[in-house]
């Protein structure tokens, strides 16, 4: 990829970005012209000026006696970026990543031996090792079911599966909001509304979703919100934002505030407790401040992460969200016009469960579904050959003895129209001739 | 100090048994130790690490190239799906070399899978396998020949067993299991080339032909005598874990060795007693009887009493309730009953089989010792034919784990559930069928696994089914050859001799001028009678 950072074009005053053509955008990001880039939800794509933010706070700290700690507390970037997401700063604290964020929330919640956890199956690995450390330090009990996969599910299908597994021991309710396996969004809000009724927290793996939907965090109904920096939101590699509910609003989530230990802090108090957590939309304390502050850290890489997000408020959130899901959907009919709808593992008629993540299965004998050489091969080929990057997933399936391996394409803006169907053309013709 | 470099050359004597089995035959078997130079495995241990640290337990790859994880695609998140992927460059020995592909891993544990060899490591596999217990209970009990068995084989697959393509080889399992890969590092879990269609499993006619893929392999030889000699396909480039430092090394049964313990124990001995027969054991009184009258003395030395089944030292140990003195007056009585107590031959056995009958004439009860030869016990030990046709009350068994790390099944498994082939007489209480189950379903949660387990412990030893005698280490005999150097005990296996590291600090002149004994061409071609 080319990664020089682009000199703003002389004496021209560029009209705002939310005016701006998809093909002036895609010039935004440091992408190579001949590279197409459908593995966002591995790793985005950064802005030259994100990339320049680095560079330049880096250079401003380097070799100074300033006092480094107060910045890294990052308060201005937070209270943007939280604007953003219809939240305040208080709420938000910006992590190293979605990994750093679910562990901190898993850890950080008082639970106690004999306490359930309902999961899934297709969490990342780095949520699910977390969990097992819970259940091997505590006792804490973890279930996980295994989502549904295919073009046909429902989101009552996947809601009523999780239901069906709250026990009365059950305390959390803890998923991807899009998995990285077949890409299923799943039903937030409904499954929030579940754990109200249940008395349940709710710790959401966002990874997928900032930087993709134009989300208002506090009317999703979680308790806890972990997202990548560095993937739909195109902001550094080792960033991402956490978001913690601080304040009780009913009409979003009518349930008390979590116990809640903020593990890693410099800002926890050193004698005696925190302030007793609010039970009112007015805050009792900081939670954000309490985690970001987890001893010196990395100015420049908070001020990247903001200056990402200031170029998508630039864009239009709400813009970038229609964008990546009118692109998703012209992959997904191309995808289905091509491998047929048996092929996806993705959800399609469900238009709640779609996501600009697509898992499907190139081959047409479907027991080549678990043949994960061949689907590597499939991927690494894609790439290879023809410079598309993508990427394979593998999952189990319900009722399949077999592991599933899959191919996966993420939409996002950078991508275009021509560049799927080229894409979709050339997956089609090398599963044809790998079949 | 650093060790000095090894020298090559030379030839070894070991004391043991001049036939060497088919590998699926190898497990608790004595010449374990030589099968695993002339055989490789998926994975092995090293043989070099410090006893007790991690690198002494932890499997490493050996025909594999890497132990699979999530990280090298290897395993999935569910745990219950591994892909294998072999090393480039192992050949078996045969004329050319032809490589070692995926489709013999899975020829070799077909073979480990009929009805004409039951091996005692089955539990863990069929237990563990996908499928691999269907595909061994469907052999039409109408197969006599080679050719009937490889048409079966050909026709059957493994449900959860298959070959992508050479290279590649994916393990399904019924649920996760974290100790698959030490199962897979058995040494009667090796490949089998194709030339071994030709024979039954373990025959006669295999052992005369078997095929080498580690560093030695058998020569013809004089008979009362097995030769090892360099396997010109070995290549040390694709072997990750032997060496190989010897000319040859020759094993007979008058050669002198020294015992050498390893540091950890095993159940060794115990008792099966038969609740499956028409003996007077399927009284669980009289089992408790005789579990409270066996006086679990041992030599003095490395070992201790026995009161529970899992030893110190592993998985799910827990410390008995039981620890008091024998006071006969209030064992029960068995008066007039009359048993026979089968034991192997050997030292151990016949020492344990001894005190047992004199335990038992204190609460009255006539003993009749049945001393049998290595392959009639095995076969007593493995197939409840036996058991429930009453030939035995009581079989003296031991029991040694075969890795060292995350082993909670190692014992309870084989030895306490009725459906074990290396538990022939049963039990008579099924729930601790069931709570093995139940620990073998959770094992990616040992703490639920291990509490099943040790539920289950304590229903055995009050079923009386199984009474533990001694905790000891496994009897490992080292030669007594004062050149010899580079010689380890593995942690696994248990406790099989890592003879791959071994070489001779011999005066100089004699490296390369000393002729092995069975390089001597006159008695090479006195060969045939070997078995
Ligand atoms: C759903 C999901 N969760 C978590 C992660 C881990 O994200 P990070 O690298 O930001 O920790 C990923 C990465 O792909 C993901 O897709």
């Amino acid at each position: 990829m080319d990664l020089t950072v682009a000199a703003p074009p002389n004496g021209t005053r560029k009209p705002p970005l939310r005016e701006q053509s998809w093909a002036r955008i895609r010039e935004l990001f440091a992408l190579a012209p001949d590279a197409t880039h459908l593995n966002t939800g591995t790793v985005g794509a950064m802005p030259r000026e994100v990339l320049d933010t680095a560079d330049r706070v880096t250079r401003e700290w380097t070799g100074g006696l300033l006092d480094v700690y107060p910045p890294t507390l990052y308060p201005e970037h937070r209270a943007t970026i939280a604007k953003a997401y219809g939240i305040d700063q208080d709420e938000l604290v910006i992590s190293h990543n979605a990994t750093e964020g679910m562990a901190r929330v898993i850890h950080g919640l008082d639970l106690r031996a004999g306490d359930e956890v309902l999961t899934t199956s297709h969490e990342c690995y780095s949520v699910l090792s977390n969990f097992n450390l819970l259940r091997n330090r505590h006792g804490v009990v973890i279930r996980t079911i295994t989502p549904p996969t295919g073009f046909d599910v429902r989101a009552e299908e996947v809601v009523a599966l999780f239901e069906q597994s709250i026990t009365p021991r059950t305390k959390v309710l803890a998923f991807a909001g899009i998995t990285l396996f077949t890409g299923m969004m799943l039903p937030i809000r409904a499954l929030c509304e579940l754990a109200h009724r249940h008395g349940l927290t709710t710790v959401i793996d966002g990874a997928l979703l900032a930087g993709m939907l134009d989300c208002d965090f506090r009317a999703t109904g979680a308790d806890f919100i972990s997202c990548s920096g560095s993937k739909f939101q195109c902001g550094p590699l080792g960033t991402g934002l956490l978001y913690v509910r601080n304040k009780v609003h009913p009409e979003h989530n009518p349930l008390p505030l979590p116990e809640f230990w903020p593990i890693i802090s410099t800002w926890y108090p050193m004698q005696g407790a925190p302030p007793p957590r609010t039970t009112t939309s007015v805050e009792s304390c900081n939670i954000g401040d309490y985690l970001q502050s987890a001893g010196s850290a990395s100015i420049a890489r908070g001020a990247a992460l903001a200056r990402a997000c200031e170029l998508w408020d630039e864009i239009g959130r709400d813009r970038i969200e229609r964008r990546v899901f009118e692109l998703a959907e012209h992959a997904r009919g191309r995808l289905a016009e091509r491998f047929g709808t048996a092929a996806m593992y993705s959800p399609g008629s469900d238009p709640g469960l779609r996501s600009p993540l697509i898992a499907f299965h190139p081959f047409t004998d479907p027991r080549d579904a678990w043949n994960v050489k061949k689907v590597a091969e499939f991927v690494a080929r894609l790439e290879s050959e023809h410079r598309i990057w993508t990427r394979w997933t593998e999952f189990d399936v319900p009722g399949s003895p077999h592991q599933h391996y899959a191919a996966r394409i993420c939409t996002h803006i950078f991508n275009d129209h021509t560049e799927i169907d080229r894409a979709v053309d050339v997956m089609g013709r090398l599963a044809a001739a790998m079949s | 100090m650093t060790d000095p470099q090894p020298r090559a050359g030379g030839d070894l004597r070991l004391p043991g048994d001049p036939e060497l089995p088919e590998p699926l035959a190898t497990h608790g078997h004595p010449m374990t130790a030589v099968a695993r130079l002339c055989g490789r495995q998926l994975f092995t241990y090293r043989g070099d690490a410090t006893p007790g640290s991690w690198q002494a337990v932890a499997p490493v790859p050996d025909l594999a190239s890497a132990i699979p994880s999530i990280y090298n695609a290897g395993l999935g998140a569910r745990g219950t799906s591994y892909v294998i992927r072999l090393r480039p460059n192992v050949f078996w020995d045969t004329e050319p070399p032809r490589a070692v592909v995926a489709q013999d891993v899975i020829r070799g544990l077909k073979r480990l899978c009929t009805p004409f060899h039951t091996s005692t490591a089955l539990p863990y596999l069929l237990s563990t396998i996908r499928g691999l217990a269907e595909y061994r209970d469907g052999h039409p009990e109408s197969l006599r020949t080679p050719a009937d068995l490889a048409e079966y084989a050909a026709a059957h697959e493994i449900a959860g067993v298959f070959a992508l393509d050479d290279e590649t080889l994916v393990v399904e399992l019924s649920h996760p299991a974290l100790d698959l890969v030490d199962i897979l590092a058995m040494p009667c879990v090796s490949p089998a080339p194709v030339e071994y269609d030709a024979y039954l499993p373990d025959s006669p006619e295999v052992r005369r032909n078997l095929r080498s893929t580690g560093p030695y392999r058998p020569m013809p030889g004089p008979a009362g005598r097995l030769v090892l000699a360099h396997n010109p396909a070995w290549r040390a480039e694709s072997e990750p874990v032997r060496g190989r430092h010897l000319d040859t090394i020759t094993i007979t049964r008058d050669a002198t060795g020294t015992d050498r313990p390893p540091a950890f124990l095993g159940l060794d001995p115990y008792l099966a007693l038969n609740t499956r027969g028409p003996g007077p054991l399927r009284s669980r009184e009289l089992r408790r009887a005789v579990a409270r009258a066996v006086a679990r003395s041992g030599p003095s030395g490395t070992a201790r009493p026995a009161h529970t089944i899992v030893p110190p030292g592993h998985d799910g140990h827990q410390e008995s309730t039981v620890d008091r003195p024998v006071d006969f007056t209030d064992a029960g009585r068995a008066d007039g009953v009359e048993l026979t107590v089968a034991h192997p031959d050997t030292r151990r056995g016949g020492a344990a089989a001894r005190q047992v009958a004199l335990d038992l004439a204190k609460i009255g009860a006539k003993v009749h010792l049945r001393p049998l030869a290595q392959p009639a016990y095995a076969v007593l030990m493995t197939r409840r034919e036996h058991a429930e046709a009453g030939e035995w009350d009581i079989a003296v068994g031991s029991w040694h784990a075969d890795w060292l790390h995350a082993n909670g099944r190692a014992f309870l498994l084989p030895l306490c559930h009725s459906g074990s082939v290396t538990n022939p007489g049963g039990n008579g209480d099924p729930r601790v069928d069931e709570l093995i189950d139940e620990a073998l379903a959770a094992q990616d949660d040992p703490t639920r696994s291990t509490a099943a387990l040790r539920e289950a412990e304590r229903r055995a030893l009050a079923d009386a089914a199984i009474i533990p005698v001694l905790f000891r280490p496994p009897p490992v005999e080292v030669p007594r050859d004062p050149a010899v150097r580079g010689l380890t005990t593995l942690s696994a296996l248990g406790g099989a001799l890592d003879l791959a590291g071994v070489w001779l600090d011999l005066p100089d002149t004699s490296i390369g001028t000393t002729k092995p004994a069975a390089a001597d061409p006159a008695e090479l071609e006195s060969t045939e009678a070997r078995s």
